[in-house]
């Protein structure tokens, strides 16, 4: 029979676990705060763009989500290339949480994107060179995700998601450095500048505009995105240690 | 003839529940499946037990 002691437990009741549980919901709680703040800011401090009206307050959200979705594919690419050095899966969770994180912030970047250009380029859609290059990002991760639930074997499942994983972010490199390299796009760039002639929807911005953008970017890439991407290493780390209970109680 | 600001805050507000609102469901998704395996391991510890 069984034992409940040959079972590992679970984070909770470990001393190390419990730690780190208590700095996850320490730092979830900063994350809750400074997101709100963004908010804040983006609906109240920074100023009204005059041309666009309030429609422009979206870019923080837009930009922030985006930068937050490099970071998250970042981690997928750490995650795949030193779960291939070691075989650990722990590096493989990272990997999974990082693409899970990444495609809803870059729905959210798709999402707003679509709702901004409704009354500032009079359509939800239109098939621009960085509208594409980031619709194409996006179901890249998306069929990473069916894609590695359809393989059975875990150590398959690993390897694959993990070169996959890798070969993907060259989706995101090109989405990010597109409107630098494309004259024709009609995508402004806010930061920095870009070839292109025909861009619409540009803006100029003030300080405290600037301030509200940075603010949002380093809140979402640096605090929303890995705290985001913890929870989701949790989760993951419960469903193993679930499978390998499972695993033991069947094999006895 | 003097140009007038758009009004399009409904726009903004659709773009702020949209992107809080994804932000909620991976959460809550997150917590749901959370829950379900703690569940899950709380079972295979009694049935051990039995």
């Amino acid at each position: 029979m069984t034992a409940v002691k040959d079972f590992p437990l679970s984070a909770e009741k470990t001393k190390d676990g419990g730690g780190r549980t208590r700095l996850l919901y320490g730092f979830t709680g900063i994350t809750l705060a400074l997101v709100v703040l963004c908010l804040g800011m983006a609906l109240f401090y920074a100023g009204q763009d005059i041309t666009q009206g309030d429609v422009q307050r979206i870019f923080y959200t837009h930009i922030s989500s985006f930068f937050g979705a490099f970071i998250a594919f970042s981690a997928t690419v750490v995650g795949g290339i030193q779960y291939l050095r070691t075989r650990h899966p722990k590096w493989d969770s990272l990997a999974l949480a990082g693409v899970e994180v990444g495609t809803v912030l870059a729905f959210i970047n798709l999402a707003t994107g679509a709702i901004w250009a409704r009354p500032i380029w009079n359509t939800w859609w239109t098939w621009d060179p960085r509208l594409t290059s980031a619709a194409v990002m996006f179901l890249t991760y998306v069929a990473y995700l069916m894609l590695r639930n359809g393989i059975d074997s875990p150590e398959r499942r690993r390897v694959f998601a993990s070169i996959y994983g890798v070969l993907a972010i060259a989706t995101v490199i090109f989405t990010l450095i597109i409107i630098r390299i494309r004259p024709d796009t009609i995508h402004p760039a806010v930061i920095g500048s870009s070839p292109s002639t025909g861009a619409e929807g540009g803006f100029e911005m003030s300080s405290s505009m600037v301030t509200t953008l940075l603010f949002t970017l380093l809140t979402w890439s640096f605090f929303l995105t890995p705290a985001l991407i913890w929870w989701r290493i949790r989760l993951e780390n419960t469903l193993e240690r679930v499978n390998k209970m499972k695993q033991i109680y069947l094999e006895r | 003839m003097d140009f007038v600001t758009p009004s399009n805050g409904e726009y903004l507000a659709l773009a702020v529940v949209v992107s809080f609102g994804a932000l909620l469901l991976f959460v809550g998704s997150v917590f749901a499946r959370y829950r379900n395996a703690q569940r899950d391991m709380d079972v295979i510890e009694q049935m051990a037990e039995e």
